[in-house]
């Protein structure tokens, strides 16, 4: 058996064990099962389009019961069929915002810190100017000047957090650049861009997942906060901010129209925070709270 | 730490150099035209360009930007596009109820949040413990916007014990306008009260291993001492600087709450002037919330370093 075959041998067999670990918290288990179950209502939500916006105007503000399970809307739609739409603009925060953010963030703190020179200052300037605005009002300022809707609103969520990537990645790349390896395939000539991603990025993946995970949950919440106060997603289109806050004008006729979106929400960002928990305690990197 | 301070301010100014162009450019570039806005869409085109020599928009961007700046800061932050007042007219009627918002809200944080920390780690792994973080858990995973018509549902609604909205100013009832930012408080608190738990808690816990507490122990001072006089004076350093750093998420949560609640603060100023466009008073608040948020981190800081003797910041 040749070196590396045992190296990647041996760390499939880590890799193996941290997933036993993560598997055996009931966090973990938690929060798995919300995004399964988010996963499928935005799958099945394509199906449901008409049930979403249908009126059933012999039925507004239904409580909990039978022919609308979780009852009905001012306009007399079904709740639980917006709740499952409202699981796509979700799915679109963590996957398309958060992930642009990831990518982006994590590109430009490998950069600036590797480079270092005016590149660095540069990205962390801008990140300093960003980073200064409370988040929500970096979001509501952007979604003001693009105008208010889902498409600006998954933009406003993505450059609210690039620069919290950008700032982590950074300050880790600032201790990893002067690692032996690091000086070693430097010295042997690796390419740059070769070298951040075979030497470097792997080192900071422990950090960056959990790190995700919290910016995750923030990402939802802001979503929320955008679509409730009327700046995000557009009516008639479905989305849990949206149908709290409509929910918020008929309290006393039907608590369950801001009470099953606003559920849904707290679910959501409950799954994320356990499961940055969880991935804390077993990679044991910075502590981020 | 004259250094120090010196070369905290220098750093604040060059973010708010930054944040200041960044917030310029950002609503600058808003697509549609502001004299629209402002004369509606009847007016004539004479009537527009008019406007537009006005206010300024037919010069270059950097002139612009340059008026924009000196104006703000001789304390001109413009005129409402829409009521035609003074931005720091509008702002200074709504600034107080945020900041009393704020403050109620960071305060019983920190009286609920401190003890809770500290009963927790005292009673590690207890029930009380698990429930303390269970609710701390909660209260992180609760959006602003979700416990708001909860509490309102609950206390308002069910129970009658609060109103469900409106604001009645401090000078005409203290204590009617006290019953109307309890629920307010609570929503804006309730997450900030999670963090400084979970902080307090931590930090005792590490500070409660230290070496100096067997030692204040073994000299036979009470338990209550030790714990609150020994360990929790050093526990308190971190929870400074965490709470410090919630102020920008306060403000945050202000802007929903103050909307679910209709009170009259600088959070439901902003959105209310998104909706109808209303630029200056959309940028004189973004910045003065900036400006407090980069303001009270530089206390934070300064408070730190003054309480605690063992940072040296003139040595860096």
């Amino acid at each position: 058996m040749t070196l590396i075959q045992l190296t990647t041998s041996s760390s499939r067999k880590i890799a193996a064990r941290l997933l036993r670990m993560l598997l055996r918290d009931w966090r973990v288990v938690f929060a798995l099962t919300v995004f399964v179950a988010i996963g499928c209502a935005a799958l099945v939500s394509p199906f449901i389009t008409d049930t979403m916006t249908a009126t059933d105007t012999g039925r507004l503000l239904r409580g909990p019961g039978p022919g609308h399970l979780l009852g009905t809307d001012n306009l007399g739609r079904d709740i639980g069929a917006r709740l499952v739409g409202g699981a796509v603009v979700t799915v679109q925060v963590v996957a398309i915002a958060v992930g642009a953010a990831l990518v982006v963030g994590t590109v430009l703190g490998l950069l600036a810190g590797y480079l270092g020179g005016w590149v660095d200052a540069v990205v962390m300037r801008t990140v300093d100017g960003l980073i200064a605005f409370p988040l929500l009002v970096l979001a509501l300022t952007i979604v003001a000047a693009l105008g208010p809707g889902v498409n600006n609103a998954l933009i406003a969520i993505a450059v609210v957090i690039t620069p919290q990537f950008a700032r982590l990645v950074r300050g880790e790349v600032l201790s990893l650049r002067t690692r032996d390896w690091v000086a070693a395939a430097r010295i042997v000539g690796v390419p740059t861009p070769v070298l951040l991603y075979r030497h470097v990025l792997p080192h900071l993946a422990g950090t960056l997942l959990v790190f995700t995970a919290l910016q995750a949950s923030t990402a939802v919440v802001a979503e929320g906060a955008l679509s409730f106060l009327g700046l995000g997603v557009q009516a008639p289109d479905p989305s849990w901010g949206a149908m709290v806050a409509s929910g918020t004008n008929y309290l006393s006729s039907n608590w369950a129209l801001s009470v099953f979106p606003g559920l849904a929400l707290f679910l959501t960002i409950a799954a994320f925070n356990l499961l940055a928990d969880a991935l804390r305690d077993v990679f044991d990197t910075h502590r981020t709270n | 730490m004259t250094g120090f301070i010196l070369r905290r301010v220098v750093q604040l100014v060059i973010v708010l150099a930054i944040v200041s162009v960044a917030l310029f450019l950002l609503l600058r570039l808003l697509p549609g035209d502001p004299t629209t806005t402002i004369l509606g869409t009847e007016a004539t085109h004479e009537q527009r360009e008019i406007l537009r020599a006005e206010l300024g928009l037919d010069q270059p961007l950097i002139v612009q930007f340059g008026q924009w700046i000196l104006s703000v800061f001789n304390g001109d932050l413009g005129e409402s596009w829409i009521t035609g007042e003074p931005v720091s007219a509008v702002m200074s009627d709504r600034l107080p109820v945020t900041v009393q918002l704020g403050v109620m809200s960071l305060l019983g944080a920190l009286l609920i949040g401190v003890p809770a920390g500290v009963l927790a780690a005292v009673r590690r792994r207890s029930t009380l413990d698990t429930a303390l973080t269970g609710a701390g858990v909660f209260f992180l995973a609760i959006p602003n916007f979700f416990l708001g018509p909860l509490l309102v549902l609950l206390f308002a609604l069910s129970l009658g014990w609060a109103p469900p909205s409106g604001f009645v100013n401090f000078t005409d009832d203290p204590i009617a306008n006290l019953i109307h930012m309890v629920l307010p408080a609570v929503t804006v608190g309730s997450m900030v009260v999670a963090v400084v738990m979970r902080q307090a808690r931590g930090a005792m816990l590490d500070s409660l291993g230290g070496d100096y507490i067997r030692t204040a122990k073994a000299t036979g001072l009470s338990r209550g001492r030790v714990v609150m006089v020994y360990a929790l004076r050093n526990a308190l350093l971190p929870v400074i600087t965490v709470t410090g750093l919630q102020v920008g998420a306060l403000l945050s949560g202000t802007i929903v709450t103050e909307t679910i609640f209709t009170l009259p603060g600088m959070g439901s100023l902003i959105v209310n002037s998104i909706f109808s466009r209303d630029l200056p008073v959309v940028q004189g608040a973004v910045l003065l919330i900036v400006v407090a948020v980069l303001l009270i981190n530089l206390v934070t800081d300064l408070i730190y370093a003054w309480l605690d003797p063992r940072i040296v910041y003139d040595a860096a």
